[in-house]
């Protein structure tokens, strides 16, 4: 192989690395999220409302963090956020969500209570990381809302 | 009428010392084989020959053998020489081995800067890694490096941690109501 092959053959498969990395760059990989709103008490389960127990590893995770000890799902939802939409999703009637993907790997959570925007964070998140936003909320109980980037592949 | 008296044969001399040197084995071939057809043709020479050859074998068979003994410097300088010639030795192999390393096959000389070049490609060019760190790999204490919290409500204070054992990050209101 002389040097003139030996270069051509090198440019060519360079061009190739870029162009295959353009072209996934510019495919949009969207993120799937789950936003779960969870009510936190020591007085047990409220009368009348039906509510569930949220998951084992979260009420231990939560219950280890928090002076709760039992952590009630109110809503659960599921949504994809594309670097061209943001996530705007109602957990209840006075809560909504909004998630916004800014980088790759960063993104712009908004929590809005009663119309009015209570936290906006940025942070980058790593699938299966979790985000909990939590506050205190009447008669020594709290509100939680958890938000979790599902892994590659992974389904629930 | 001679006034001088003849030169004496200065023949005699050179003679002997031929023969001695032909008895000897120190003659090149040439000369020895014409002091060997001179010897053959002169029977005074084959008696000086013959006399050169018995004193020869007196002196070998009577030549005491002397065993001269072997000092312990000279025991000791034998190591140090050895031990001279041996560190040439793997110097020489050192400085070979190095000579060889620097002449390249020639489609080496190409091979590995376009491996280099392929591997430096690959990294920078390798697919976006959504979480370069990983989790488990970060350090136990609350890391906040990336994260940016804004409380809009002036009431409201937040209080943000990580926990690397949990891959959670947690931001505490207060004075936030959304239920």
């Amino acid at each position: 192989m002389n040097t003139r092959v030996f270069l051509s053959s090198l440019g060519a498969f360079l061009l190739l690395c870029v162009a295959s990395r353009k072209s996934a760059a510019a495919e949009p990989q969207a993120h799937r999220f789950a936003a779960e709103l969870i009510w936190g008490t020591n007085g047990g389960k409220p009368p009348g409302q039906d509510l569930k127990p949220v998951a084992p590893e979260l009420q231990k995770f939560l219950g280890r963090v928090f002076k709760w000890s039992q952590y009630f799902r109110i809503e659960r939802k599921e949504f994809p956020v594309t670097p061209a939409r943001a996530a705007k999703v109602d957990m209840s009637k006075e809560c909504r969500l909004e998630v916004t993907q800014l980088t790759a790997d960063e993104f712009e959570i908004e929590l809005f209570g009663k119309g009015i925007l209570v936290v906006r964070k940025r942070q980058h998140i790593a699938p299966g990381e979790l985000v909990v936003l939590g506050g205190d909320d009447k008669n020594d109980n709290a509100w939680f809302v958890v938000l979790t980037l599902a892994k590659p592949g992974e389904r629930k | 009428m001679n006034t001088h008296p003849p030169a004496p044969e200065p023949a005699v001399p050179d003679r002997l010392l031929q023969i001695q040197a032909w008895i000897d084995g120190e003659l090149p071939p040439s000369e020895a084989l014409r002091v060997q057809t001179a010897v053959a043709g002169d029977p005074s020479a084959q008696t000086l020959a013959a006399n050169l050859r018995a004193l020869q074998h007196h002196v070998r068979g009577a030549e005491p053998i002397l065993h001269v003994p072997e000092t312990r410097e000279f025991y000791f300088s034998r190591i140090a020489r050895a031990i001279e010639q041996e560190e040439r030795s793997r110097e020489r192999l050192r400085t070979e081995s190095a000579h060889r390393g620097m002449h390249l096959p020639y489609w080496l000389r190409w091979a590995l800067p376009a491996a280099g070049l392929v591997a430096a490609l690959a990294f920078f060019l390798r697919p976006p890694d959504n979480h370069p760190v990983p989790v488990s790999t970060i350090a136990a204490v609350p890391t906040m490096a990336g994260h940016e919290v804004d409380a809009i409500a002036p009431e409201m204070t937040t209080l943000t941690f990580y926990s690397a054992r949990d891959a959670a990050t947690v931001v505490w209101v207060s004075n936030a109501d959304i239920l």
